[in-house]
């Protein structure tokens, strides 16, 4: 591709103003967080719920331009057809489609539950301003999802890892809710140093940013095998960061504990797959054939093993309910990291289906927790003992999530698990690196039996003096009944050609 | 005219010393000073590396992207270290530790 400088102005402008007509839902996205700001002030007093209801007409409106839209959109400008929008900045191809309507789905979530919850709402004191960063972190999603070039990608996920510093700290009075956000923040901008870092020296050996572009592949291969890996380790820094993969993934039991539950649960799916959208994009680009492919898979399979491993020992020996889901959210990532280094098309698409299960499932679970953190004011699992007569339909939807988690039929999460295994199987060939990591991820399941069902067996067969009924917000029943609804139907049928579609969607990669 | 070289083993050394204030000091403001080391490691990098491409812009343009963005998120970092200061009267991370697995 041609640098940016060989136009003449004139075609410039007529590029630039093509890109904007792709780039509609973001730019819907951004005048809403706009009209929040003015709305806050303006009704912010008299009505405290106008700003939430307009955050979700908000989304709503993006996610409905990007249905009419389609994701068949492909950058067509007659004279530079080969010229992606923003001059190769950003990528609104049919991949990023499916992950920002994931994006949508997550953020109406979010909204609700935090307009529903008590905890939060005693903070903000019915103000909107929380909603306004919750909306920035969207913005910053769709753009992880769509980044191609390496300083967009690092802007995108710094707008991302911002909002949720501010997020997570957002319960100033909480003593916990203090320290987790101090935390993040130091790991989170540690990890981004690192991360700009070796973009640096990526720029320094290639001479562009642009990792689709054949001069960055062709001299990033011919470098000193030893520069390139240490980068390339640095890069992948960030992503491990964002996808809370070991060895960067300190922050997250601290934080799923420590921040309000929406917010918590908001983290635990919606930049985990923002992270995963833009770690595909990047091993896409980048890994396209020879040394540089081994080089990641070598990082990656590491990466993978060692954090299914110790997500799952560590999550073995926790107490708290929330820090449990941190640990296994740890795992699951391992498990996900292995399909991104399948460098396979079908292994992609099993990524993406994986992460659409993982939102319910995930999502479902930390609403139980904090719904039920919420009533009896302790997080810790023996303090669910013999609750399943106190709270049935939280019972029966809890061991649906946690059987799915654990990858046991007939859930969603079972089918998620084996197509990702499938993908490794088809791509080890002769490989004895990705056999042994498919033994470790099949053996690491097994160990993930123990906690993953030690919930439910608690809740079920264990002696209470609790006897009351729990009340339960009929908006959170119908969420819950909402989120257990694909993990169960995607368990049974219709996953073949979810997955089929999104491979169809992979190929105008 | 000094050797782009030169700029690079600076940009190591900061980059070193960045990493080497955050690993080893419990102080968290002193941990936020390496994390700016860090960063500026990266713009010396950027404008250096641009220096020997035919367009410089690319690299340049990424540092300016980079201390704006070092701006917005120290600006954030001192609030929530200022927010730590008040719940725990310290800035200690060795002595901020509630959270915790048993």
């Amino acid at each position: 591709m041609p640098p940016s400088q060989s136009y003449p102005l004139s075609d410039l402008l007529t590029l630039l103003a093509g890109s904007l007509g792709h780039f509609v839902p973001e730019l819907v996205l951004t005048a809403g967080l706009l009209l929040m700001v003015l709305a806050e002030l303006i009704w912010g007093k008299k009505y405290p719920g106008s700003v939430p209801l307009l955050g979700l007409i908000v989304v709503l409106a993006s996610g409905g331009i990007l249905l009419i839209q389609g994701y068949e959109n492909p950058f067509t400008d007659p004279a530079h057809p080969e010229v992606l929008p923003f001059l190769n900045m950003v990528v609104p191809d049919g991949f990023s489609w499916y992950f920002r309507l994931l994006f949508v789905l997550t953020g109406i979530l979010t909204i609700g539950t935090s307009y529903f919850s008590e905890t939060l709402r005693k903070v903000t004191g019915g103000k909107g301003e929380y909603y306004l960063v919750v909306m920035g972190m969207l913005l910053g999603m769709y753009l992880m999802s769509m980044a191609r070039n390496l300083l967009m990608m690092y802007l995108a996920l710094e707008l991302v890892s911002i909002s949720s510093y501010i997020l997570t700290a957002y319960t100033r009075s909480s003593r916990k809710s203090a320290e987790a956000s101090l935390k993040y923040f130091i790991y989170g901008a540690f990890s981004s140093g690192f991360m700009i870092y070796g973009i640096s020296w990526l720029y320094g050996i290639t001479g562009t940013l642009d990792p689709g572009s054949a001069e960055f592949t062709a001299r990033l291969g011919a470098a000193d095998p030893a520069i390139s890996l240490v980068m390339l380790l640095f890069v992948l820094a960030g992503f491990a960061y964002k996808v809370s993969a070991v060895p960067f993934h300190f922050w997250a039991p601290d934080v799923y504990e420590g921040a309000p539950f929406p917010v918590a649960a908001f983290f635990s799916v919606g930049p985990k797959a923002a992270g995963f959208a833009m770690l595909i994009r990047f091993v896409h680009l980048t890994g396209t054939e020879g040394p540089l492919r081994d080089h990641l898979v070598l990082l990656l399979g590491l990466m993978a093993i060692v954090s299914m491993t110790l997500g799952n020992l560590a999550a073995l020996q926790q107490q708290s309910l929330r820090r449990m889901i941190a640990y296994s959210g740890i795992a699951q990532a391992g498990y996900l990291l292995l399909g991104v280094l399948c460098f396979s098309t079908f292994g992609f698409a099993s990524v993406a289906f994986y992460l659409t299960v993982y939102l319910c499932m995930t999502f479902g679970l930390f609403l139980v927790a904090g719904i039920i953190q919420e009533q009896t004011g302790s997080d810790s699992i023996d303090s669910l003992k013999g609750m399943a007569g106190a709270m049935p339909l939280i019972t029966v939807l809890s061991t649906l999530f946690l059987v799915s988690l654990t990858g046991l039929p007939p859930t969603g999460g079972f089918i998620a698990k084996l197509y990702i295994f499938l993908a490794v199987f088809e791509n080890a060939g002769n490989s004895p690196f990705l056999l042994t990591l498919l033994v470790a991820a099949i053996l690491n399941t097994v160990v993930s039996l123990y906690y993953y069902l030690r919930v439910p067996v608690v809740l079920i067969f264990s002696k209470s003096a609790f006897k009351n009924r729990l009340s339960l917000h009929g908006f959170y029943q119908v969420i819950l009944v909402i989120l257990a609804l694909p993990v169960l139907v995607l368990g049974v049928f219709g996953f073949d050609k979810l997955v089929n579609f999104i491979q169809v969607l992979l190929t105008t990669f | 005219m000094i050797p782009t070289s030169w700029y690079i083993i600076i940009g190591i050394f900061l980059f070193c010393l960045g990493v080497f204030a955050v690993i080893t000091r419990r102080n968290t403001v002193i941990a936020l000073i390496g994390i700016e080391l860090m960063l500026n490691a990266a713009n010396l990098n950027f404008v250096a590396f641009g220096r020997m491409q035919v367009n410089p812009f690319e690299g340049q343009m990424a540092a300016l992207f980079v201390i704006v963005l070092a701006a917005a998120e120290v600006a954030v970092g001192l609030a929530i270290v200022l927010n730590v200061y008040k719940r725990y009267r310290t800035v200690n991370l060795d002595e901020i530790d509630t959270l915790s697995d048993e």
